[in-house]
């Protein structure tokens, strides 16, 4: 069963590894990124593969697909690229420096702290079956359909899928990734498809570590990393299934790699950025709105600090839609031509607004299974607003401003509103708490840059 | 002396410290009738208790309980409702065998005061165990250790369900951890302010650095204190998981977690009986006695059965309602296939 589970994480992260290598083809990924970025990036292009040939008249599709994967990564990899990047990843392995090495009693306790929290996570996540309400209810259900039709009734299997009417109009990355592991695994084994979680939190981990080591210092680094394992509800959202997790993996990976691509200039942080953002509208509904926001980053950037001509700018946004063009739109098509009933109708809700704001800061502040995080928040960006306001920081604090006026947006104007919002907004709320961890790591001053006798000698 | 006998002379000290703490007298007030009202719940009436002088509540039970979280509410002279302190008090943790479950009383903010009628929920879940006696305890710091460590303070999410995890601080009313009185929220407020002022100012970059330092060193002693209680939690879950779940298999797991094994052993013989082409309709009961309301209706049904392409004939898969209470247009439904008298299926 382990090899099994195995061969459905590798298979993906070799599609990922792969499709990295033609992105970022002058090697200016670092070794964490590239790992942590092979397997989201993968996971997701397999579960868009499996959707394609869903479209199509196939069976046993999952295997299909594995079987493109393994020649298609072999083509590129041995053949086209004669190994090249696969020496290269080795032998970074190979010379990685790892932080314990620093003899560093507060670096190892936070590597043993980070170990046991993720043991956690593991443990919670692998040891019962789904039991939560939305991920039983919606993916799951959904992801053993796929399972079983494709290998009973494979020529009726997307139609069989659809007709569960249940959140007929959802995206289907999460549905999809579970149906591919249970049919490596041979079987609808929830339990362990739901091991999927953690090891996304794994990979973000290490992207997440990068991001911050070309900010701070490597231990510092390996704080943020666990400060951002310390509030309760992102490591509970990763082990119980619920796309608010994942989603809010990918949104923050999109702006991360959106805040790498103005600081440094690479080619590739903006494909990623492009790439990941689309990907949120492949995970949940609300990515319609994350498209737009990182839509708006792109445009006021290219306006404002681009500062190259008009026609660049516009290939620039170009790029941007054809990102979600070749990710969600295919899916976009299928609403459209199965006649799914589609949500997000306009309603009113500004009589609630006062209230709204309200359960905003008890959410934030008091109960909402944050720890102290928002507390913290709110103290760094008020104390660091110098820094926050610098010429590239200042897009972290827009999409703080823009993700704050989406939620509001969200709730005052559609679906079911205010009684929704008490019921997810948490979990929305999420998708922004990387990033705004990422934020403090960044305009946080050093602890030795406050020791002021240390400069009087 | 070498640091390795240092260590031990010090270990041995505290251990006699933590030992003598518990030899400490406590005062102890015996409480042995209540009468048990609403299926799951224990009534103190008039208690009369004066919250100075108890500290700790101890629920002595005849059997153990496991993984059960249960609450203790009361009414006071300035709290006349029980909905006036409703929280979770405790998490019972693996059966022990002194049947003993302890309450942190001043937890609730309301234990100030006389204590009139006490309302006891020793079991959320599962069925209501046997109370011996119930003790209030003007407690020694061993006791109190004890009951501080069994406070179980959790995030609740009416359709995501309980969070085994903290809920964050109230700013300047902190009620449930003794450490953080509301002193420390005072100073971090002041350190803050300061901080703030003078990074718009700038008056004197000394005072900013002294006044931020204080903030950090201050938010992180409590962030600290807080992800310690939060990773005994994160112990306590995976002792839980590695004893209730780990060597079992699927289906009973899937007993454990639904709160039901008789529904999911029922959804195996509707997956047998149920042809693959036939269309399901839930008549699962939205409200299964000690289960999550509306879970098994809700998530629980389809999840569990193997899907179907619902193109044939109807099945009415009936759970938790006997077929005479049974609130459909019953005519023309015959029985399919029986599996016990509140569990069956139906179809025309």
């Amino acid at each position: 069963m382990i090899i099994k589970l195995l061969i459905g994480l590798i298979l993906p992260f070799l599609l990922g590894f792969t499709i990295l290598s033609w992105i970022d083809r002058n090697k200016e990924l670092d070794l964490p990124e590239q790992t942590g970025l092979s397997f989201l990036l993968g996971i997701s292009a397999t579960t868009l593969l499996l959707f394609w040939a869903f479209l199509l008249p196939l069976s046993h599709r999952s295997f299909l697909v594995g079987t493109f994967i393994v020649v298609f990564s072999f083509l590129q990899l041995l053949l086209v690229d004669k190994g090249r990047r696969i020496r290269d990843f080795v032998k970074k392995c190979y010379t990685v420096k790892w932080p314990v090495g620093q003899k560093n009693i507060v670096v190892l306790l936070l590597l043993i702290g980070l170990l046991f929290k993720l043991s956690y996570v593991f443990v919670e996540a692998g040891s019962k079956p789904e039991y939560s309400w939305d991920a039983s209810n919606f993916w799951t259900t959904s992801a053993k359909a796929f399972h079983y039709f494709d290998r009973d009734y494979p020529a009726q299997a997307l139609q069989g899928v659809l007709n569960l009417k249940s959140h007929d109009d959802y995206p289907r990355q999460m549905a999809l990734s579970q149906a591919w592991l249970y049919d490596y695994l041979g079987e609808a084994n929830d339990q362990m498809g739901k091991l999927l979680f953690p090891v996304t939190l794994v990979a973000f981990l290490f992207f997440f570590y990068a991001q911050v080591k070309k900010e701070r210092a490597g231990p510092i680094a390996l704080f943020f990393c666990y400060f951002l394992l310390s509030a309760p509800l992102f490591v509970y959202l990763a082990t119980v299934g619920y796309a608010d997790f994942t989603i809010a993996v990918y949104f923050s990976v999109g702006i991360l790699c959106f805040y790498r691509w103005i600081r440094e200039k690479k080619l590739p942080y903006f494909w990623l950025f492009s790439i990941f953002i689309a990907l949120t509208l492949w995970i949940k509904i609300e990515g319609k709105l994350w498209l737009l926001l990182g839509l708006i980053l792109l445009i006021v950037y290219l306006y404002r600090d681009y500062g190259r001509s008009i026609k660049e700018a516009a290939l620039k946004v170009g790029q941007y839609l054809s990102a979600y063009l070749i990710i969600s739109f295919p899916w976009q098509i299928v609403i459209w031509a199965y006649r799914l009933e589609a949500r997000g109708e306009f309603t009113s809700n500004l009589g609630h607004f006062s209230e709204m704001q309200s359960f905003i800061y008890n959410s934030l502040f008091v109960q909402g299974s944050w720890g102290l995080f928002w507390f913290a928040a709110t103290a760094a960006l008020l104390v660091g607003w110098h820094k926050l306001i610098n010429r590239q920081n200042i897009y972290l604090l827009l999409t703080i401003i823009m993700f704050y006026g989406a939620l509001l947006f969200i709730y005052l104007f559609t679906g079911d509103g205010w009684d929704s919002m008490v019921v997810s907004f948490n979990r929305v709320l999420l998708s922004l708490y990387p990033v705004m961890v990422f934020t403090l790591a960044v305009v946080l001053p050093d602890l030795n840059e406050l020791l002021w006798w240390r400069r009087k000698k | 002396m070498k640091r390795t006998q240092l260590t031990l002379l010090v270990v041995l000290i505290l251990s006699i410290i933590l030992a003598g703490l518990a030899l400490l007298p406590e005062k102890r007030l015996i409480i042995d009738k209540f009468s048990v009202v609403n299926e799951n719940q224990i009534l103190l009436p008039n208690s009369n208790i004066d919250a100075n002088l108890f500290d700790v509540c101890v629920l002595e039970l005849t059997q153990a309980v496991a993984y059960e979280p249960g609450a203790m509410l009361f009414t006071s002279q300035y709290f006349p409702q029980f909905s006036y302190n409703l929280r979770f008090d405790f998490d019972s943790g693996p059966a022990n065998r002194l049947n003993k479950i302890y309450i942190y009383a001043p937890s609730h903010r309301a234990w100030v005061g006389i204590i009139k009628d006490i309302l006891i929920i020793p079991s959320t879940n599962g069925p209501m165990p046997e109370l011996q006696r119930v003790l209030f305890i003007r407690s020694n710091p061993w006791t109190k250790i004890r009951a501080l460590s069994s406070n179980f303070t959790r995030y609740y999410d009416p359709k995501l369900g309980s969070v085994f995890a903290l809920a964050s601080p109230l700013f300047f009313n902190n009620s449930y951890n003794v450490l953080m009185g509301p002193w420390i929220w005072g100073i971090i407020a002041i350190l803050l302010a300061v901080a703030i002022g003078c990074a718009i100012y700038k008056p004197d970059p000394i005072i900013f650095k002294i006044s931020l330092l204080g903030f950090i060193i201050l938010f992180l002693l409590l962030w600290l204190i807080l992800d310690l209680r939060n990773n005994t939690y994160y112990l306590k879950g995976m002792r839980r998981d590695a004893s209730q779940y780990w060597g079992k298999s699927l289906s009973d797991k899937r007993g454990i977690v639904n709160l039901s094994s008789d529904f999911i052993s029922f959804m195996r013989f509707c997956d047998e009986a149920i042809p693959s082409d036939g269309k399901i309709i839930n008549y699962v009961s939205e409200k299964i006695p000690g289960t999550a309301d509306g879970a098994l209706h809700h998530t629980q049904l389809y999840f569990n059965l193997r899907p179907r392409l619902n193109t044939t004939k109807e099945y009415y898969v009936v759970y938790g309602t006997e077929q005479s209470k049974l609130e459909i247009p019953v005519q023309g439904l015959k029985m399919f296939k029986k599996f016990h008298d509140l569990a069956y299926i139906l179809t025309k």
